[in-house]
Parts: C-alpha cells; structure tokens; sequence
C-alpha cells in the first residue's frame, strides 16, 4: 500500500482543526457591485440627453433634480455626475432618501429596492406630473415605472413604458426608444 | 521538469510572454468619468462585472472552481459540455473515442466521463446508476447562465462518484429569460440544432421555465479525410475468416441525434419542481477500424437519462434552514442499441436500465455571521439492470429482465442467458463546519459518511484553507478525498461464447468468458491542492495550481487461468474478471491568465490556460505505464472581441501535447494536435434576430485522439473543417 498514510492524514486533520482556533473571527469584508451601478448612473446621465421636460418644469434655473428613494445602491456615482453636470446645460441636483409621498418636487426619480408599497407610493405622488421614474427591479416597468434597467448577457441594459412616459408628459427621443425594450402596464388612472 | 516537446516550446514562450506581459492601462477600473463620456450604445457593451467579479466564486471558494458564465458561453460558441470542458485546462476530452461512450473526459490526469459529476442546478442529471455516459450534445447549454466546475475529489460533500470533480449546470432564472428564444441552425454534413427556451412569470409567485433542444448531423464521412484508415478493406470474422469482402463494402456512416428537454417551476423560491430528459444517440462503431466493423446506420448507441425532483426551502428561524429533495432518475440504453462489429458476430444487441429514488434533507445552520453548520442525510435506492451480455434480437422492455428467451452462444439454444436485476440501497450522512475567522483567512472542514449494502462504508472528509494576504490575492490549500462505487455494469458485467461441444460430464465448453465479480470495491483517491489566484486589476487575473493525487483500489481486469462453472451447465475454462488491483499516482499544475480591456468601442477578452499533468497507473502484474487519454502537456486560449455588444468574434486554440492510449504496452501514441475553433456574430441585427456562425477545426488539420483500444484505432480520426450556420430570435 503505497499511498495512505493513516497517521499523517490524523496529523493534517488535527492541524487544519487547530488552525480554525487560532485567528479570532472578525466582521467580513463589505463586496460591493459598484461597477453595476456607475454604468447605470452613466445610464441616467445620458437619458437628460433624449428626455424633454416642460419648459416651465425646468425654470429659472435649468436645474435637474435627480432623486432616489429607497435604498441607494450608487454609492459616490451619483455625486461625481452631479459635479460634471456643473458645465453641462442642465446642472444635475441629487437628493437622497426622498420621501416617497414628496418625488412630484424632483425631475427624475430612481426608485430603489424591489418593495412594492414604496413603488405604489412613489407612482401616486407623480401621477399625471412630468417626472422621470427608474428604476432596476424585474417587474417594475409593468407596473408603471418609465425606464427600467435590468441585465441581460453581464450588460445593462433598460425597458421604457411609452404609456408610463406619455402620462407623465414626458417627450422621450426615438433614438432612445430604439435602445429600449417596449413594455405596456401600469394604472393611467 | 518534464520533457517539453520542441514544437510547443515556441507556443509556451508566447504563452508566458501573454501572460506576463505589461499592460499599460490596466490599472485602473472605468471610472465614473469615462463612463458619462460614453454614448448609450458604447455604455450597452459594458459589461457589469469585471472579470474579477466573474471570479469571485473562484476567488473565495473552498475549491478549485472554473465558472463559465453565460457570456463567455455564448461569446465563445459552446453548443455543449463537450465544447467547454475542451477548452479548461487540466481537462482532456478525447472526441469518437469510445463505441459505448463516445467522448471520453479526464479531469487532471484520470479519464472516465462516470468518475465526475454532472449536475443541473444542483441535482445529478448524468446516470444515476454510475454508468459511463457519453458527454456530448445529450448536455447542452443554451438555457445555462452558467457553468461551475470544481476540479479535485468531492465526495465529502456529493457522495460516491464526485472523484475528479464536479459539474454544475446552472440554467436561467425565468424572470432573466423573460420571454421565448428560438433557434434554429444548419451545417455542414446535414447538421441541424434546434432550441427553445422559454420563461416567464406566470404570477407574483410563480415562476416556469421551460426549454428542449433538437439536432441531428450525419457527420463528416472520414472515410474521404482519411482513406488510409477508412479504406475498403475484407471485414474479417474474429477467427480471421472473411465476413464481407472488400469490393462490397458499405459507405462509411456516422450520424448522431439528440434531444433534451427541462422544466423548472419555481412556487415562491419555497418549493421547486423539475424535470430533465436527455438522449444521445451516436455510433456504436465509433472510432472502430473497417476490418472489424460494419458501418450501418442502425449500429447505434442511444443513451436517455430522465430526472424529475420536488424540492422544498424551510426557515425554522433566522439561523437555520432546511432543503428537502426528492428525485427519481432513469438511465436506459435503449434496446436498439448494439454492435456491428466482429466480436457481435456483426449484430447484436445491447441493454441496461438503471433508476434511483433520492431522498434528502440538508440543514443550514448559521452559528453567526461568520460561522456555519451544513449538514444533511441521504437515502437512496436503486435497481439496475447492469448492461447486458450480447444478445441476439432486441430486449423486450414488456418482459422480465429474466424472461427474454435469450440463450448463451454455441449451447443449442439450451442455457437461458442470465440477465441481473440488482436492487440496492446507500445511506450517507454529512456535516461541513465553515468558518471565517479574519478578513484573510476562512477555513471548511467537512465528513461524509456513506454505507452502500454492496460493499460496505465509505467514509471521506475534505479540508480547505482560504487565506487572503493582501486584498486581490488568495491562496487556498486544500484536500480532499472521493470514492468511486464500483458500478454494477462493472461489478456484473458478463460476456463470452461457447464453442458448441460438450465435455465427458456433458457441459457445454467455453474457452473465454468475462465473469462477474460482485465483491467489487470502490475506487479511492485523495488529493493535495495548492491554488493562488492573483487580480494584477479587475480585469486581469493570474491564477495558478499544484495537486498531488493518490488513486488506489483502481478497477482493472484480470485473467484467471482457471475453470469457472458461472453458467449452469457449462464449463468455463479460462476467464477474466474486474478486480480491485491498481493504484495510480498524479500530479500536474495549471497557469490561467484572464484579461479584458475596451478600446474603440471593442471589449476584448483574452484567456489562456497552460495544464502540465504527470504520473503512472499500476497495472495489473505489477507494470506501470503513462496515464491514459491524457496529454502531458495543453495550451487552451483564445480571444473574444466584442464590437459594441454588436459584432462578435472568437477563435479558440487548443494545443495537445503527445497523448497515451489505454493500450499503455503499445508504441503507439496519439501525436499532438493544434485544433482552432471559430464563433462568430452578429448579435441583434434586426428586431431581436442575431445571426452566427461556428467553425470547428478552422485549418481542416486531420488530427487524432486517443481511445480505448480493442475494435478501435488506437488513435482515432477526427473530424476535418465543419461549419454551421445559425439564426436566434429572442421576444
């Protein structure tokens, strides 16, 4: 018998066990899918390009107010966008855990999290009003959301609910629904 | 250091120049700068994960892991397992190599497609009676999101036959399919692939996800590729005596077929229900010489596995939770099945059923945040009906296996053959300890605990060590060890012949009979891994690993010089039985390099393994000989462009160093081969329509891969330049 050795397999056991013992445990490492969402920031800096407000929603300062509520998955992304949006022709404000009831005050709103109580609130509040809604969970689009991301072959890529972006009176660029995959759903009422 | 052939010595330099080559630029991920300079189109062919993340089940693992995503699966062309296992390092897949189970697959060094798992979402969906099977289209990939394959033994965790590794086809969650995509393809030599695959939510609850797959190919006829080896030749009887003569020969044939079909319901992410069917037909004749063969196309071999499962999720709390399975699983060699070759006398038939019922419970116990409890018990119970001795007209599935009429060879249609019926049960028991104890160092201690009623206990533990020294390096040191249990198709295998005369006590004399030998033990191995794997950037990794691995108790027939009285009566006077009586001794090292960068809208994608195996088999009578169907030395690499996530191109380089068959006495080698593989697309060219084309053996090289031996060449010709055309449509 040329190959197992009882005792230096007990012996390896033995040190592998005492080896569990020997560093104290602490917190793991945070992971972070921070690559994911800055291209989804990208994402939303590039739809201002191919999404006209309302002339009067954009007065006097040009400003747009980009809001998340929910859990904000962006980390910094969002900040450095806003910071290069300085010289662009509609400066980027961002505002975080916005209350869902108070989203009608921003231009765009990302709406965070698959909880579906905060997505009907968030809906209600902006009803009828000329604000954006993105969001990144499976289902959203049907529901009412406007643009909404999700993944396909590792890349991001996003759905537009035309009906959502009509009620909203938002003019949405064809170059941009050409990108998209067109869904139906949500309340009109 | 071992012997490099020359001719690869050029190929490995680039290798390692590739490898080790500075890449200005790299250094750093895309940053939120370049990343809102980029057009929306530009930011489509991004990816989300960078290479390093793709890894990082790789990367924290208490394992040798390869995950191939769906991506790299579809970017790369792979149709099959067969496809991506070819392209891993440490794996040898040796193609038309077998008559019984046509591709064989060695993973670091010990070839046999039973001695790894293979697995659909978790649950085993290759024989579930250990049969050899074939690894080809009868496991395809179009509904995979990705494929994990752990390399080293596993049984701690898996059971019996997780013994070089194991093989998990994860398939698409519905709501990713979200949606039905077709596809229909066309090649070369009559070769038709089609699919579909479909998934929805059909409530807020419910998920379906169901697809099959159907192609058929009457392959290339060798016979014009190489008419040295296919030429019209007598096909001889085995006393040497001709059984058709050269200028009647038939054309050469090979067709395949296959067909696949699954079905994942998905109530709440609590309770799953699912089906798998698989069916391979292919060539009994596979890589058999014309003089001891016919070619019909009715010499088939046509394997079917069915599995269906219900599996149940339970929290008993925020620390412990519950899996329940329950799996049935059919394995039949379908009765058509035979042999045209001269040992059947030119026809004969073949059968075997096997089918288990699974019934396990697994608990997840988390101790806190960074300690874990994993344990579990297994029933199963089989019957198998081991593979059948020739026999001279098709079985009859709506008769008892002992109820067929068939009678031995030369005996007057007097002794009744002996078909088995083997029923059998294994108990096994586990419990894995994980635990991480620092940022840089987590450590998995597992013991499984198996009693099979044919042969006893098994018991088999695995050890791992993670250790992060600094933040994008890790070292794992692991062990672990496997057993194999001895199938009964090897355990009760018979074949033979009498030669039709009788002794003086009145029995029929047989000068040969391979006999059962139900005393079977399983097969051990263990092994000692180092791995280190290394992010130079997120998108650039380095990996490398050392294993040594034992094998003892290795399976292997051996001649009796003495009377057998097996067969009532008849009188055996010399015969051959598996024995439980050589040992093997391996060990190899694999280098990996993964890279991507973007430029001009292109994201490239480089990958490139180089696999260095060694060691020696004990055969029987003390000799030792080189490792079978097992190349000393493989390059895998190739590179993916991808140009705006709209035009994709991928050649794929497989070198193959010198190859030993399983005929180790023999000067014969299988000589090395450089095979170059193509996948190209045009990926959603209009409304949901992407069109692409596969090329296999770019150069139309003729090249050879090893075999069994016996019927067969010793190194079997393989397929020169074949082309397929395809169209996918996704709404």
């Amino acid at each position: 018998m040329i190959l197992f050795n009882i005792r230096n397999t007990i012996l390896i056991y033995a040190a592998l066990f005492l080896l569990q013992f020997v560093a104290p445990p602490s917190a793991p490492a945070q992971e972070s899918s921070g690559r994911e969402y800055a291209i989804k920031a990208a994402f939303i800096y590039n739809f201002v390009k191919f999404v006209k407000w309302p002339e009067r929603e954009l007065r006097p300062s040009g400003n747009l107010t980009l809001c998340v509520t929910g859990a904000d998955p962006f980390g910094p992304a969002l900040e450095k966008l806003a910071e290069k949006s300085k010289t662009a022709e509609n400066k980027l404000i961002v505002q975080r855990a916005v209350n869902p009831d108070g989203a009608a005050q921003c231009h765009i709103v990302f709406v965070g999290g698959p909880d579906g109580g905060h997505l009907e609130r968030v809906l209600d509040a902006v009803r009828g009003k000329p604000v954006l809604t993105v969001g990144d969970t499976p289902g959203f689009a049907h529901k009412g959301v406007a643009i909404n991301f999700f993944i396909e072959d590792n890349k991001v890529r996003f759905e537009i609910n035309v009906g959502a972006t009509r009620r909203s009176g938002l003019a949405v660029s064809s170059e941009l629904l050409n990108l998209a995959r067109i869904v139906e759903g949500g309340s009109g009422k | 250091m071992p012997q490099i052939n020359a001719s690869i010595r050029p190929l490995l330099l680039a290798f390692f120049i590739l490898l080790f080559w500075p890449v200005p630029g790299a250094a750093e991920d895309l940053s939120i700068d370049k990343l809102s300079e980029m057009s929306l189109s530009e930011l489509m062919s991004i990816d989300t994960t960078t290479a390093a993340r793709t890894n990082q089940k790789a990367f924290d693992a208490p394992a040798s892991i390869t995950v191939i995503t769906r991506q790299q699966i579809r970017e790369r062309g792979y149709v099959n397992l067969s496809d991506l296992l070819e392209d891993l390092p440490g794996i040898d897949v040796n193609r038309k190599s077998a008559e019984t189970f046509f591709n064989q697959v060695a993973i670091r060094g010990n070839v046999g497609n039973n001695k790894f798992i293979v697995m659909q979402n978790g649950i085993r969906t290759g024989s579930p009676t250990g049969e050899n099977i074939p690894i080809a289209d009868n496991f395809p990939l179009f509904h995979a999101e990705q494929v994990e394959v752990i390399f080293g033994p596993a049984s701690a965790l898996y059971g019996a036959d997780a013994f070089t590794g194991v093989v998990n086809i994860i398939t698409q969650d519905a709501k990713r399919i979200d949606g039905v995509e077709v596809s229909s393809a066309v090649g070369t030599d009559d070769y038709y692939y089609n699919y579909l695959n479909f998934g929805k939510s059909l409530t807020d609850k419910i998920d379906l996800a169901v697809g099959g797959h159907w192609n058929s190919s009457q392959n290339p006829d060798l016979s014009k590729t190489y008419p040295q080896h296919f030429g019209k030749t007598d096909a001889l009887n085995t006393d040497g005596t001709v059984f058709r003569r050269a200028a009647e020969r038939e054309p050469f044939t090979a067709p395949t077929e296959s067909y696949s079909a699954y079905a994942n319901l998905d109530f709440n992410k609590k309770f799953f229900l699912g089906m798998t069917e698989s069916f391979l037909s292919h060539p009994s004749t596979t890589g058999n010489q014309p003089r001891n063969t016919i070619y019909a196309k009715d010499a088939v071999w046509e394997t079917r596995i069915d599995s269906y499962h219900g599996k149940y999720k339970a929290d008993f709390g925020p620390d412990l939770s519950g899996e329940s399975l329950v799996q049935y699983s059919v394995y039949e060699l379908q009765p058509g099945s035979g042999f045209t070759n001269s040992f059947a006398n030119f026809r004969s038939f073949k059968y075997a059923k096997g089918n288990k019922l699974k019934l396990e419970q697994q608990l997840d116990y988390r101790m806190d945040k960074n300690h874990g409890l994993i344990g579990g018990f297994t029933f199963e119970n089989f019957d198998h009906i081991p593979k059948t001795p020739d026999l001279p007209s098709q079985f009859d599935t709506g008769r008892d296996a002992n109820d067929q009429g068939f009678f031995y060879l030369g005996t007057d249609n007097t002794l009744p053959l002996k078909i088995f019926d083997i029923n059998y049960q294994n108990y096994g028991g586990y419990l894995q300890a994980q635990s991480k104890w620092s940022d840089w160092f987590s450590t998995t201690v597992g013991l499984r605990f198996d009693y099979d009623t044919r042969f006893g206990e098994s018991v088999n533990p695995r050890a791992g060590m993670v250790f992060k020294p600094v933040k994008d390096t890790v070292v794992k040191l692991l062990y672990g060890e496997a057993f194999l249990a001895p199938t009964s198709r090897i355990s009760h295998e018979h074949f033979g012949s009498f030669t039709g005369v009788k002794d003086a006590q009145g029995r029929y004399i047989s000068d040969f009979f391979h006999l059962p030998n139900p005393n079977l033990r399983p097969e051990k191995t263990r092994t000692y891994e180092a791995d280190l794997i290394h992010n130079i950037t997120p998108d650039f990794i380095v990996s490398g690993n050392f294993f040594y691995t034992q094998v003892e108790d290795t399976i292997a027939n051996v001649f009796k010089d003495e009377s057998s009285t097996f067969i009532d009566g008849g009188i055996i006077r010399g015969f051959e039985i598996a024995d439980n009586i050589g040992e093997a001794e391996i060990y190899g090292a694999d280098l990996k390099a993964d890279y991507q960068t973007y430029f001009m809208k292109t994201n490239l994608k480089f990958w490139g393994g180089y696999s260095w195996v060694e060691g020696r088999i004990k055969e029987p009578g003390g000799l030792t000989g080189p490792l079978p169907l097992t190349a000393r030395n493989k390059i895998k690499t190739g590179v993916t462009l991808n140009y705006a996530e709209k035009y994709i191109l991928t050649p794929r380089i497989v070198w193959v160093d010198r190859t030993s068959n399983f005929r180790s006495f023999t000067a014969e080698k299988v000589r090395p081969y450089t095979l170059v593989n193509l996948h190209a697309e045009a990926k959603n060219f209009y409304k949901g329509f992407s069109a692409f084309v596969n090329v296999r053996n770019l150069m139309d090289t003729n090249y050879f891969n090893a075999t069994t031996g016996g019927q067969t060449f010793l190194s079997s010709p393989q397929d020169p330049r074949t082309v397929f055309f395809g169209l996918r449509y996704k709404y």
